[in-house]
Formats: C-alpha cells, sequence, structure tokens
C-alpha cells in the first residue's frame, strides 16, 4: 500500500498515483535519458556543393558531363594520378567532382519530370493539410447536425408529449428510444462525410505520402532522373538470370536492372547469370549462393534400418532399397541398408504457395525440400504498395540488385566508402557505431542520414570490415522505388539532397572507363 | 547505491532519435518534450510507423506499440537504445532486406 494512504503526514506523495505508476514513470525517465547521450545531436546536413566549371556552365552540355564522368571513373577505378589531380584542383576532391556531377544531373532530372522535389512535397503538404482539415471540418459539422437535430426533437417532443421527460421514458418506440435513433437527413449525410474524410485519412497513405497522387510524382521524379543519367551514359540491356530464378522475382529484378547503367548490366551478364528467387522473410543478396523455392534437393540419404524395424513410409520419409532403387514395400525386408527421401509435407486445406507441391491424401502436400543454386543472387520480398507502374518488390529489388553492382564494378564500392567516411567524420573524428537496436547485430554510424541504415558497417566473423554498404543500395531504392521518401522528403522522412547528388553521379561515372574499352 | 524498487514496473523502452531521448514504461512517457508530444499523439492515433521495415501501429500499451509512438517523430532516424527481448527478436525477423 502507498505509504501516502496508510500515513496522512507522509508528505512523500499525494496518494493520487498508485505507487507502480511512480515506479514507472521512474524507469521510462532513467530510459529517456540514458537514450539521449546515445548518439549526438547530428551535423548539419552537409549542403550541395555549388557545382563548379564545367558543370555551372550549362547543365545541357552532356559532353562536358560525360567527361567529367570519365575522370571519375579514371580517379576511383584506377586510381589514376592525374585524374586525381584535375579534379582535387577543379573539385576540391573525386568525390566533390562526383557531388557537382551529380547536381547536374539531379537539376536534369527535375527538368526530364516536370516537376521539382519542392514542388512534389509541397503538393502532398497541401493535399495532406486539405485532408486534415476536412477530417475536422467533417467531425465539426456532423456534431453541430447532431446536436441540432436533438434541439430539434426535443422541441418536437415538448409540443407533441408535454410534461414527458425523455430521460424518463424506455424501451422500444419510448421518447429515449425515438430521441437515440433520429436521425434527420442532413445528419446522415454528415455522418457519411465524416465517415468518408475518416477512411480517407485513415487508408489513403496521405499521412506518409503514400497517396496515389504521391506515388505518381515520385516515379516521374524518379524517371526524370533515369532520363537524365542516361543522357550522358545508356542504362538498362539485357540482365542474364539463372534458368531456376523464380518468375515474379526474375520480373522485379529485370525491371530494377533497367535503372542501372548498361556497363554495369553487362559486366553482371558477363560474369554469369544472376539468380532471383522470392522469399517470404528477409530479402538479400549473397555472391555465391541463395536458397531458391524452385530448386529440389533430390538426394536421398542412407539409413540403416536393423532388419524387421518398421519401414512404413510416411508423408515425410519414402523409404527405398539400395538394390532396386524403388519403394521399399517391394526391398528384400532383409536388407538393412536403405535409402530415405525426405520431403517438406504442408498440411493445409489448399494447395501451398511455391512449386511442385503434390497431393499426398486429402488435405496433405509434400515436394522435396528446396536447394540452393550456386552463384550469385538475390532474394526479394513481393511488398505491395509500390510506385504506379512498377512490378510488386522492384523497390527491393533494385535495392539488391544495388549489392550485385557493388561487387561487379570497379571504384563503386570505394567512391561509396568515400562518401561515407566524409558524412560520418566531424572534425576528423569517425563517428561512433551504435547498435541499431538493443541487441541488434547491425551497426550504424547514425549522421543525419534519413534512414540510419545508409549508415550500416559491415563486418565479417572476424571483424574485418566488407566492402559492402548501404548507401546505392539505400539510394536507388528510394531515387527509383519512391521508399524513404523519395530522398526528396516526402512523408515523415527528412529531405537529403547531397546523398541524392552522389547517387546519381556515382551511377554517371562508376564503371564509364568499361563502356569506352569495350565499344 | 540506489534503495531497490519494492514495487515492481513493467518491461521499459528507451529511443534516441537525432540526439533526444525519450522513454516509455507502463503506459508513461518521459524524455524529450517535442518527442514525447509526438509519440502521444501517434499512439492516440494508432498511427502506423515503418521502423526497420517493420510496420508498427503506435500504442501507449505495449513496449512495441511505444516504440512505434517514440519513432513517428522521424523513423529513419531512431535508435531503440532499450527494449524487451521479444521486441528485438521482432525487429531481427522481419527486417524486409540486407
Amino acid at each position: 500500500m502507498c505509504r501516502a494512504k496508510s500515513d496522512p503526514k507522509c508528505r512523500r506523495c499525494t496518494g493520487s498515483a498508485s505507487p507502480v505508476t511512480g515506479s514507472a514513470r521512474g524507469k521510462a525517465y532513467h530510459s529517456g535519458k540514458k537514450a539521449a547521450g546515445l548518439t549526438a545531436e547530428p551535423k548539419v546536413m552537409a549542403p550541395v556543393p555549388p557545382p563548379a566549371a564545367p558543370v555551372d556552365a550549362d547543365t545541357r552540355d552532356i559532353e562536358s558531363l560525360r567527361a567529367l564522368a570519365a575522370s571519375i571513373d579514371d580517379a576511383y577505378a584506377d586510381g589514376n594520378p592525374a585524374a586525381i589531380e584535375e579534379l582535387d584542383a577543379a573539385y576540391g576532391s573525386p568525390l566533390g567532382a562526383v557531388r557537382a556531377l551529380g547536381a547536374a544531373v539531379t537539376s536534369r532530372g527535375e527538368e526530364f519530370a516536370g516537376i521539382s522535389a519542392d514542388e512534389a512535397v509541397e503538393s502532398w503538404q497541401r493535399r495532406r493539410a486539405a485532408a486534415g482539415q476536412s477530417l475536422k471540418d467533417t467531425h465539426a459539422a456532423a456534431k453541430v447536425q447532431q446536436d441540432k437535430d436533438m434541439q430539434d426533437f426535443d422541441a418536437w417532443s415538448a409540443e407533441h408529449h408535454p410534461g414527458v421527460k425523455w430521460e424518463d421514458t424506455g424501451g422500444e418506440g419510448s421518447l429515449r428510444y425515438l430521441r437515440n435513433t433520429y436521425h434527420s437527413e442532413e445528419l446522415a449525410a454528415a455522418i457519411a462525410a465524416r465517415d468518408e474524410a475518416t477512411e480517407f485519412w485513415e487508408k489513403s497513405g496521405i499521412q506518409n505520402a503514400a497517396d496515389q497522387e504521391s506515388k505518381a510524382d515520385l516515379r516521374k521524379i524518379g524517371d526524370g532522373s533515369q532520363a537524365a543519367v542516361a543522357e550522358i551514359r545508356p542504362l538498362g540491356g539485357h540482365l542474364e538470370l539463372h534458368e531456376f530464378s523464380e518468375a515474379p522475382a526474375a520480373l522485379a529484378v529485370a525491371e530494377a536492372s533497367s535503372v542501372y547503367p548498361a556497363d554495369w548490366v553487362k559486366a553482371s551478364t558477363e560474369a554469369g547469370p544472376l539468380a532471383a528467387a522470392v522469399t517470404t522473410g528477409r530479402a538479400g543478396h549473397n555472391a555465391n549462393w541463395i536458397n531458391s523455392d524452385r530448386v529440389a534437393s533430390d538426394v536421398p540419404r542412407y539409413v540403416i534400418c536393423p532388419a524387421g524395424s518398421p519401414r512404413e513410409d510416411t508423408p515425410e520419409n519414402t523409404f527405398l532399397s539400395v538394390e532396386k532403387g524403388k519403394n521399399g514395400d517391394q526391398a528384400d525386408p532383409t536388407s538393412d541398408t536403405w535409402l530415405v527421401q525426405h520431403w517438406d509435407v504442408k498440411r493445409v486445406k489448399g494447395k501451398p504457395k511455391g512449386y511442385d507441391w503434390e497431393a499426398v491424401e486429402p488435405g496433405v502436400w509434400r515436394r522435396k525440400p528446396r536447394g540452393t543454386i550456386s552463384g550469385p543472387g538475390v532474394t526479394v520480398s513481393l511488398t505491395d504498395g509500390g510506385l504506379p507502374g512498377r512490378p510488386k518488390g522492384f523497390a527491393v529489388a533494385t535495392h539488391e540488385l544495388g549489392h550485385h553492382m557493388q561487387v561487379m564494378v570497379p571504384g563503386l564500392s570505394r567512391m561509396e566508402d568515400d562518401w561515407l567516411i566524409d558524412r560520418t567524420t566531424l572534425d576528423g573524428k569517425r563517428e561512433e557505431l551504435v547498435p541499431r537496436w538493443k541487441g541488434a547485430n547491425e551497426f550504424v554510424r547514425t549522421d543525419s542520414f534519413i534512414n540510419t541504415y545508409i549508415g550500416r558497417e559491415y563486418a565479417d566473423a572476424m571483424g574485418d570490415k566488407r566492402e559492402t554498404t548501404e548507401v546505392l543500395t539505400m539510394g536507388t531504392q528510394g531515387i527509383f522505388g519512391g521508399d524513404h521518401g523519395g530522398l526528396i522528403g516526402m512523408g515523415s522522412i527528412d529531405r537529403d539532397d547531397d546523398m541524392r547528388a552522389f547517387i546519381l553521379g556515382a551511377m554517371a561515372s562508376a564503371g564509364t572507363k568499361r563502356r569506352s574499352s569495350s565499344e | 547505491m540506489a534503495r531497490p524498487s519494492i514495487h515492481g514496473a513493467g518491461p521499459a523502452v528507451a529511443v534516441s532519435v537525432n540526439g533526444r531521448g525519450a522513454g516509455w514504461c507502463d503506459g508513461h512517457f518521459s524524455g524529450d518534450k517535442e518527442l514525447i508530444a509526438v509519440a502521444r499523439e501517434a499512439a492516440e492515433n494508432g498511427q502506423t510507423v515503418e521502423l526497420f521495415n517493420c510496420t508498427i501501429v503506435c500504442d501507449a500499451a505495449t513496449p512495441l506499440g511505444a516504440i512505434g509512438a517514440l519513432a513517428s517523430w522521424k523513423p529513419g532516424r531512431t535508435i531503440v537504445a532499450e527494449c524487451p527481448p521479444d521486441v528485438a527478436k521482432f525487429f531481427e525477423e522481419n527486417k524486409a532486406y540486407v
């Protein structure tokens, strides 16, 4: 019991709050205080450097942009000292050149899109404000009409049933019942309008810029960026996919390849087929193998069964004789060595999703266990809610294909590392790595990234840093897939012009030398 | 050493968003004023938040819902400094991509 209740003279608390409440408040306070010191206030977002010559001379001078892209590639892919010196002199560093090139591409992209990032965000903000206002107005109007209906009813009641209070009545047909169920046509209309506004507010996605108009604007801006990069170098081309790739994932990955430079796609195809599989869990990229729903692992295993032990087939196991390779029922029952074929089994009414399921008996389905595809591959989760005209899972496929490109394109990872180090270094000191959540094995430097995942640092089992980053992947997923507020500040996500410029600059320049040599 | 509490409180959560900290325990938010004002509103409205590629419905009654509410100000900038193991497991299992 609270001491305040047992001891009226106690001045420790008023006794109005339970001690458990006080304890919870204290715990919340101390937890919050501890968290506040976890990360420092981020440094001010690095502004996009003003494009220096020759970029600022005329962003339509495509030849000079191409020349700049080639110099950047020379500096990053080959470490060419002359190129580095030239870019140092003109842009402060090769990274400055990437940013300047990207700023020019961004500007051209908005021209192609016919809508600027500011206009898209303002348009969404207006729509959201209008929807919010409509929500408030319709709620208020319904309340006013409801009050008016009650007043009208009370006036009618006083005229036709003088001296009877509705509060004193009950049952169907009583004044109380009539009052509670009385709806004028105006009130019915006001309630319908209120419900419509509420449904739009809750379900249209307007709060997070996931409404159709916002998505259409994001698509326009993404397409504009794609067209601007395509002015400098061709995009897309044939991406060789593994024959066992799953159709929906292959569709998403093939579409995603259309936003990446043709040189990158070609490098991937020349390196061998890329496998694409669907996952209902976490999507990912692996340079060596992926598990696939399409590939059956048809490898029976030897088991020793003592003579006389039961060897009855079950949905999960089928016994095969070593000698005949047929069903165990036909084998020599005295043999001790058997093969057993294992099956994946599902007990569901309808046919499960995926390939090769066969019915064993009503409600029992089986197929051979799934196997792996060796070689590079991506797994894609087929998420809904993408941009109009894009297949399901497009944004995630763009992300995962970005990881593949990091491996395929020389100099790209170095470029990303440069940018990441620049953004996460303050006064010559790198930011601390922190786990994204307590106990997480993902460590990030938060900087002022729009999503802390961008600052993820990978390490292998020995703790050595891996080449992969989440810069290009998160960037292309945002710019072309419309996630992360398109990087332009849609939804409750911040805007990052510097990242947008870097991504488009990197796409316009990395691996360009390869094109020249192959042509 | 602080006197141990004789009244048990439930699990607590804490987040850091842009260097601002806030916590929650048993329905109570505490910490940065702006952060918790936004969190309370999000919890009241049952707002949906995308955090770590997981979809969370905000509330003030559960640790996960409270994390969603506290993150609703800037989900992309949220670091969860403290959470119960089952919430960490939820994040681990529901990550959409790597």
